[in-house]
Formats: structure tokens, sequence, C-alpha cells
């Protein structure tokens, strides 16, 4: 007795195999998304990273009124900075369609605007508007935004729609708090 | 309506704000033992000779702090022989940052040769009772044990030099010009407690 395939048992897992294989091509996985989404950001022009100062942050949290605003401080060199970033990123994406826009500014020294803090942003930028802090004297920077704020970092500022600071959060732990307090503001400008 | 959210978002940015400074200028200092690389345990009483003690709430692993190292020392080395005594406090413990457990703090004090104790704030309660909130943070106690200086070392290495002019005035019996001054450094990790 010889073993002939049988042709016609197989017919139907063939093809549910070859149309399900089809269906994963017309839908693409979510790594394929991923990699579209990194050719076409590689094709945009050169990540901006902004010099900043005080007068320039003012503006920049003014030129966003209407919308609600979180401010992230953060250093290439700071660990908890770089843990955070990702859902920083993540908050970006999820809730900028609904009104809000993340401002992200780099503590680390100006002169390193190209080199590391580029290269860092390359690999894990999230796609927000970015800056990098260029001011003389540091403790008039850090008192004029926040007299309550004594430097430390990370450190995320959130503003209302009409450009005031309601909300602080210090620490890599507190993003899912940021998250909370984002939801609950309110939805209209007053 | 506005106002009641207001009051709500206010009420709960309090609640959620970590330590930021618990003491104020003129507060006494928070007295404290804490156990040393020296294997000595380390006081206000101890330090009472002293013109001023300052206290450098600092840790292994941040760069900031590490950066200031070498500023810290020759600051200590600098102003201990005018009679006024450094305290280097560790104000992480080894179950929040690895890097920064005991062991590794006796290593980096024999490496840098601190010419201060270097000590050891296991529980962090003498962090949470200056209100220290990142590294490094200083607190300069005065003659009479009074906050008389908080904040940064100096404006990110470059002038001006706030600890040290603080300092030049209390050796002068001169006012502080800034006596609460800020810098950019690392988040202490404070353990939660249920009160938080």
């Amino acid at each position: 007795m010889s073993f002939r395939p049988n042709l016609g048992l197989w017919a139907l897992p063939a093809a549910l195999l070859i149309s399900t294989a089809s269906c994963k091509r017309d839908a693409p996985a979510p790594q394929a998304e991923a990699a579209q989404a990194a050719t076409a950001s590689e094709t945009k022009p050169a990540l901006q990273i902004k010099p900043i100062d005080l007068e320039g942050y003012r503006q920049a949290i003014r030129s966003h009124k209407g919308k609600v605003v979180l401010v992230d401080f953060w250093a290439t060199w700071c660990a908890p900075c770089v843990e955070s970033f990702p859902k920083i990123a993540r908050l970006h994406r999820e809730l900028g369609p609904q009104g809000l826009v993340v401002l992200s500014v780099s503590v680390d020294a100006i002169e390193e605007k190209d080199g590391k803090v580029r290269k860092f942003l390359q690999t894990y930028g999230g796609g927000f508007e970015t800056y990098i802090l260029d001011v003389q004297v540091f403790d008039d920077f850090i008192a004029a935004v926040n007299e309550k704020w004594m430097g430390q970092i990370p450190a995320m500022f959130l503003y209302d729609r009409t450009g005031k600071l309601r909300r602080e959060f210090y620490g890599v732990g507190e993003v899912d708090e940021v998250e909370r307090a984002i939801r609950s503001m309110p939805a209209e400008t007053p | 309506m506005m106002n009641r959210l207001t009051a709500v978002a206010v009420f709960m940015a309090v609640l959620s704000v970590p330590a930021v400074a618990k003491v104020e200028l003129g507060d006494k200092g928070p007295d404290f033992m804490l156990f040393g690389v020296d294997y000595k345990y380390h006081y206000l009483d101890k330090y009472q000779d002293a013109k001023a003690v300052v206290l450098v709430f600092t840790c292994n692993h941040c760069p900031v702090a590490k950066a200031y190292q070498d500023a810290l020392i020759a600051l200590g080395k600098k102003y201990q022989a005018k009679g006024i005594q450094f305290i280097a406090i560790n104000t992480n413990p080894a179950d929040m940052v690895a890097a920064d457990g005991f062991p590794q703090m006796i290593e980096r004090a024999k490496e840098k040769g601190f010419p201060y104790p270097y000590v050891y704030d296991e529980t962090q309660q003498v962090s949470r009772a200056y209100g220290a909130t990142h590294t490094p943070h200083i607190f300069v106690l005065g003659p009479e044990r009074t906050v008389v200086y908080m904040g940064a070392v100096d404006n990110r290495h470059k002038a001006p030099h706030y600890l040290a002019d603080a300092l030049d005035a209390i050796l002068a019996g001169e006012e502080i010009e800034r006596p609460v001054t800020r810098q950019f450094g690392c988040t202490i990790k404070y353990r939660k407690q249920a009160k938080d």
C-alpha cells in the first residue's frame, strides 16, 4: 500500500493557508506599519532642535493657546528621562488629535545640540516640538518657569488651554498621573 | 463650574506634588544620625564648633552629582580649612538605585578621596526632612544651625558660584545675597510611603 497524498483532503487546509497568508499581506502587520512610518520620517527634513530662552519658552506656550500643553524637561544624561520618553511619545500620539501639544525641552549643555542630543532624538524622538535650553543663568530660568521647581528632572508641566500652569510632575513614576491629569483637563477653553 | 474644576485641580496638584523644600530659610536644620563610610555615626552636635555645616544631598550614580564631585571636594578642602564642615549624604538607598548602595559609597569616597564624611540616608528620612528634591542639593546651616542657604553649587560650573559666595558671606558675617538657587539634577527616588 503506497501513501499517495490525497489532494482532496489537503485542498481545504491548503486553501485556508493561502487565503490567510494573503490576508496578512492585505492588512499590514504592526511591524510593517512601523517600518513604513520609519521610512516616511526618514524622508522628512532633518529634526529641528530649537534653542530656547525664557522669552522663547513663554512664546512657545502662548502659541498653543486653546490646546492643553505638556512640557517635558529632560536630558540625555538622565536615565529616568530616557525611560519616560516613549510614554510621553505615546501621549502625544494618542491625545494629539484631542488637543494635546507636547513640547520637549532638553537641558543638556547647548554645545551638545547637534551631537549627543540629536543622536538621542534620532533614536528616541517622538515627533513633537523639540527645544534645547540656551540661557546664561539657569537659576533665573528655572525659577521663572515655576518657582516651586528646584531643577530636578524629569520635570513635566501641564498648562491649560489658557496657557496657565496647572500641574507639575517630577520623576518617571509620574507619567501615569500626567495622563490622568491631561484627560481630566476641561475640554473647552473657558 | 470652571471655578470648581480649578479648585479640584489645585487641590489635586497640592496632593500630587512630592516633597519640595520642607525646610524654609531660617528654620532650625533637622538633626540626624547617619552612618558613614568611615564606619562612624555623624550628627550635627559632632560639629558644634564648626562655623557652618554644609549638607550635600548627593548620590553615586547621578551624572550631575558625579560631575560636581571635584568641585565639591575643592570647596570642601578650602572651606573646611576655614572652619566650615561639609557632610555628603547619599539620598538613594540601594533598593531604589543599586549603584547607590553602601559598599559603592565606600568605593567612591576612597577613589575620589572625599575630605568629608559620606553618610547613608538609608531610610531617606533626613532627605525628606530637609525636602531635598534632586542630586546634588545643598543646604547650609549657619552659626545657629538654621538654614541660611539652599540649592545649587553654582551656575552649571560657571559663575555665579552660589555656594562659595554664601560661605564667604557667612565667614564675613554678611548677609547671603542669593539664599535660594536652583540647578538641574536627578530627581531623588523616594520610596513610596503609605502617606504619599
